[in-house]
């Protein structure tokens, strides 16, 4: 197993290099072949991968303990949906994940644009995808390599952090954020490709609008469902703490959420591009810096991997990333000019250029506040700590002014708008608005920001619904539900939903302790919870579960536990949660007490509008889908249409009669 | 192919072009910077916990009941060596290390010229007594049930250790586990220098 | 109009609710809040950025504990953070220090934001005033330049 994985991953390697090599050689001396031949390279890339990770799968599923990660991470004991996820609970595994979708995604490349292979920007990006997948399976080779053997296998193995088989998001999240991750290496490659080539116009970006909306989804998916897990497991009653690896994952969705708003201007005006560049640049730049942070220790986080030699080679090639992004911009500078402006500071346009702003302004701060302690540190020693209460003081103005932004450029058109015009299509929305921040103010809430906050979301959301409507009146239902205006207008509800959620659950939480003896009671904000007794059972895995059992207000029985996990001396609780559309009772067992005598000890957490979080996320991911699959019809349209067509500065048009915000008829969807 | 359109460009001086070349050279400076600062924490290996801030000063105060009721105070030991030691019943180094203490006291209290006293560290006087009653040992342990002694010796875990000295002052401090060997020494090195 | 009238109304309406209701929020008032927002902006020296309310680690037991005592013995914010500062170092404050070198964190953003919004003014301005229709000799040579390079 060890031989065949490590013989797979230098397989790999090799392949990488070799496609590099060869579609270099078909550049320079311009021969189509050896392009077409290069691209498949990546094909035996992808073979490699697969081959390396079933390899690795193998092993945890036969218990190999002779290879030093299985004795390291898993156990016999461990379930399988778990044990299949230990190929993803520590570093080497997670780095060999990474390369598999990496492969995959350069497969799936090759095959999109199977019958343009030999074309210059196609064989430069896959040119560039190779180099990174090839800098991957290196790591994998040598510094992180999965496939160390142990020369005296032990028995058993600890088997996976109990924090990752507690919960069968452990399966699907990591899987999910590194699809996004990792999808940002396609459109990244392809703006190099654009910038070495020179072809500088708007045909790149339409041919990888699907991989990009496909990453931007993946990732926005497993951000909120990595918030989802933690507030589940980890027993604090919280899914954000702005925890540095948190943040890691958080910074390149910022940037990328900027950028596929911002394209829609260099795909209708041509301006911008100097942003767009820069934005897709340096997502993935972001992608590889949330790498190392998570991966080298230098910051602390509950959600860290272990440190590793793996961290200098990251940071190396975070600098080499950057450099590159930066040196081919400044040498396609003035290649880079666009051929308008915008014409009136109340137009689309103008809400993207702010978009922008707003959002890299966000990734900065969230950058900075970081990476502060590290920068304070070298420069004169102090230890400082830039925690929770920061991000949230700085985040607040920012997500407020995205949240009015996110309305108005829905309601303003392109080009240019007036006051009348937004007064005119601007009043029903408003008005939704203030009804919301009446109806939030008698239902309870009070305070400048999540009063503000909540009448923003009434409107954004009536401006968002306003635009489906319109949609679907025009074109029916199922054609006025999908496409990109539309999918985008049901992610703005999602985002919407999201925001109430969020303001409402870290504005009127409340939280206590209580020690409860059998049938005692208390009330924590309107809740009642009766302890009824404490049970003790076996789980999964030989895990011994201490709950007690407690009574919701009359009703269900819930039990939150203690969970002690074969090798691990540590128990960790395990939180149980009440859901409802109107809040969520989240109780923990603190203490179980040692005499028979002795009540238990339970946090009892009540949170309003929890739920609204996932259900904003679930909206973003349906908009996501909504807003990919026609456009797999039209793409391919597109793909024949620009075969010759490559410096097109896309047309400025003239005025639509009603410069309503519907797809241009350009031929980008 | 774009070499001519190059030269003539920048001969023009382009504000677009020119802007565009300003900002990436912000940008890679501010990147230097953050890589410089990554490179510089990665050396570092890890958290190296400073010396204690107490070291010098004089000692916080350290009164309250005990385990058997009576009542502590360290400015009553004033003019002998006292041993401050954090502990608790869950604490396995504290398990560890509890032999050494005994011999430490029993080796000092007839000549009088060290004391130990215990401090609890998040646990329950029964448990702690019953540790005590098992394995031994009848020096003064505070139970610090507000934790005020904790948090003003700034312990992190148990066992943690101080030697005050006879004039009131923390003289040393050590994380970890302790030997009498290894209090002996410091005690005797101290003493020396006559402080 | 109407329209007017009906802009009038929701000013007048949304300005009515914000002041009656908005001014909940303030500085904590009771002794629990106090020692709430404390224990959520103080980390648990040993655990991994987590804070005192979060963990379930002994020493940050203690230091609750001593939060709600110092509280309670009416000792103020300042002086119970510097007291945990001295004993457990300067990175168990979750918020940085609003002066010195720490203090950038603040003043950073900030001016970040002020070069921001007058960049974006003056670009809006700009072209604007421009109107960005004027083609300049340079860009008909750059067109021409790319059509015949073109492959």
């Amino acid at each position: 197993m060890a031989v065949l994985g490590r013989l797979a991953v230098l397989v790999g390697l090799v392949a990488c290099l070799a496609g590099i090599g060869t579609i270099a050689y078909g550049l320079r001396r311009r021969r189509p072949a050896a392009l077409r031949s290069g691209a498949h390279y990546a094909l035996v890339a992808l073979a490699a991968a697969v081959l390396a990770v079933g390899a690795m799968e193998m092993a945890l599923l036969r218990d190999d303990f002779s290879i030093a990660y299985v004795a390291e991470n898993s156990a016999t004991s461990t379930p399988l949906m778990y044990k299949i996820a230990t190929l993803w609970a520590a570093l080497e595994g997670s780095i060999l994940l990474w390369v598999l979708v990496l492969t995959l995604y350069v497969g799936g490349v090759v095959w999109w644009f199977r019958r343009r292979l030999d074309d210059r920007l196609v064989a430069w990006a896959l040119l560039t995808m190779l180099a990174v997948a090839a800098f991957f399976f290196f790591l994998v080779a040598w510094p992180a390599d999965p496939f160390a053997t142990l020369a005296d296998p032990p028995a058993q193995g600890p088997g996976p952090n109990p924090l990752l088989q507690n919960h069968p998001l452990m399966v699907i999240h990591p899987v999910l954020l590194y699809v996004g991750y990792v999808g940002f290496t396609v459109p990244f490659a392809f703006a190099v490709a654009a910038l070495v080539t020179g072809r500088l116009g708007e045909g790149w970006l339409a041919q990888t609008r699907v991989w990009t909306m496909i990453a931007w989804g993946s990732l926005t998916a497993g951000i909120i469902l990595g918030a989802w897990w933690s507030y589940e497991v980890l027993g604090w009653g919280g899914y954000w703490a702005w925890d540095p690896v948190e943040n890691a994952s958080f910074l390149p969705w910022l940037t990328g959420t900027a950028f596929i708003h911002s394209v829609m201007v260099q795909e209708r005006r041509g301006m911008l591009r100097i942003w767009n560049l820069s934005l897709l640049l340096a997502t993935f730049a972001l992608t590889i810096l949330g790498t190392f942070l998570t991966r080298s220790g230098v910051l602390d986080s509950v959600h860290e991997f272990t440190e590793s030699t793996i961290g200098p080679l990251l940071l190396a090639f975070f600098g080499v990333v950057v450099a590159v992004s930066l040196g081919l911009i400044f040498w396609r500078a003035e290649l880079l000019r666009s051929p308008g402006g915008i014409n009136s500071p109340l137009s689309r346009e103008a809400t993207f250029l702010g978009n922008n702003l707003l959002f890299t302004g966000f990734a900065f701060v969230v950058l900075l506040g970081t990476v502060f302690p590290l920068l304070v540190e070298a420069l004169n020693g102090d230890r400082l700590a830039v925690g929770a209460p920061y991000f949230d003081r700085m985040s607040m103005p920012i997500g407020l002014a995205l949240l009015a932004l996110m309305g108005l450029s829905i309601l303003l058109p392109w080009r240019s708008g007036s006051m009348g015009l937004l007064r005119q299509r601007a009043l029903i929305p408003a008005w939704v608005g203030g009804l919301s921040v009446l109806a939030a103010a008698l239902l309870g809430a009070d305070g400048w920001v999540a009063l503000l906050a909540f009448g923003l979301a009434g409107f954004t959301a009536a401006a968002s619904i306003r635009q489906v409507v319109r949609s679907v009146r025009r074109q029916g239902l199922v054609a006025g539900l999908t496409g990109r205006t539309s999918g985008g207008m049901i992610v703005h509800l999602g985002v919407v939903a999201l925001a109430v959620g969020f303001v409402a659950s870290q504005s009127y939480s409340t939280q206590d302790e209580v020690r409860l003896a059998v049938d005692q009671s208390a009330t924590v904000a309107g809740h009642t919870v009766t302890f009824l007794g404490v049970e003790e059972s076996t789980g999964a895995g030989g895990r011994q579960i201490t709950s007690a059992a407690v009574r919701l207000d009359g009703g269900a029985v819930h039990h939150p536990a203690v969970t002690r996990f074969p090798s691990f001396g540590t128990p960790i609780g395990t939180p149980s949660v009440d859901t409802s559309l109107r809040g969520d009772v989240y109780m923990t067992l603190l203490d179980v007490g040692s005499e028979p005598g002795d009540g238990v000890l339970l946090r009892v957490i009540v949170r309003p509008l929890v739920v609204w979080l996932w259900i904003g996320g679930g909206l973003m991911a349906v908009g996501t889908v909504l807003a990919i699959v026609p456009i797999r019809r039209r793409a391919r349209d597109l793909l024949e249409q620009s075969q010759g067509d490559e410096t097109t500065v896309a047309a400025a048009q003239a005025p639509e009669p009603e410069a309503e915000p519907e797809p241009a008829p350009v031929g980008v969807p | 192919m774009s070499g001519v359109a190059d030269r003539e460009a920048t001969q023009h001086r382009d504000r677009p072009g020119w802007a565009a070349r300003a900002g990436v050279v912000v940008v890679a400076a501010v990147g230097l910077v953050l890589i410089v600062a990554l490179v510089r924490s990665v050396g570092d290996g890890g958290d190296d916990r400073a010396a204690s801030p107490l070291l010098g000063e004089v000692v916080p105060a350290l009164a309250g009941p005990t385990l058997d009721g009576s009542n502590f105070d360290i400015d009553d030991r004033r003019g002998q060596w006292v041993v401050v030691n954090f502990f608790a019943s869950w604490c396995v180094p504290c398990l560890q290390e509890h032999p050494e203490l005994q011999a430490f006291v029993d080796a000092h209290e007839p000549i009088g010229d060290a004391s130990l006293v215990s401090v609890l560290l998040n646990d329950r006087p029964e448990d702690a007594a019953a540790f005590f009653a098992e394995h031994g040992g009848d020096w003064p342990v505070l139970v610090d049930e507000r934790s005020e002694a904790v948090v003003e010796f700034g312990v992190t875990a148990p066992p943690e250790t101080y030697l005050v000295s006879p004039t009131g002052v923390v003289a040393a401090a050590w994380i970890g586990q302790v030997t009498q060997a290894g209090l002996d020494a410091v005690l005797e090195e101290l003493s020396g220098s006559g402080s | 109009m109407g329209q007017r009238l009906a802009w009038v109304v929701l000013a007048v309406l949304v300005a009515v609710v914000m002041v009656v209701y908005a001014p909940g929020d303030g500085a904590p008032a009771t002794a629990a809040e106090r020692s709430q927002q404390l224990k959520e902006t103080t980390l648990c020296p040993v655990c991994d950025g987590q804070n005192v309310l979060e963990s379930n680690a002994p020493v940050a037991s203690a230091i609750r504990a001593q939060i709600d005592e110092r509280v309670a013995a009416g000792d103020s914010d300042d002086r119970i953070r510097a007291l945990l500062a001295d004993r457990y170092g300067d990175d168990v404050i979750a918020l940085p220090p609003a002066s010195g070198v720490g203090g950038l964190v603040w003043v950073v953003p900030v001016v970040a934001l002020v070069v921001a919004a007058a960049g974006l003014a003056l670009t809006l301005w700009r072209w604007r005033v421009d109107g960005g229709r004027a083609v300049s000799d340079d860009d008909r040579r750059l067109v021409e330049q790319a059509r015949s390079d073109r492959p």
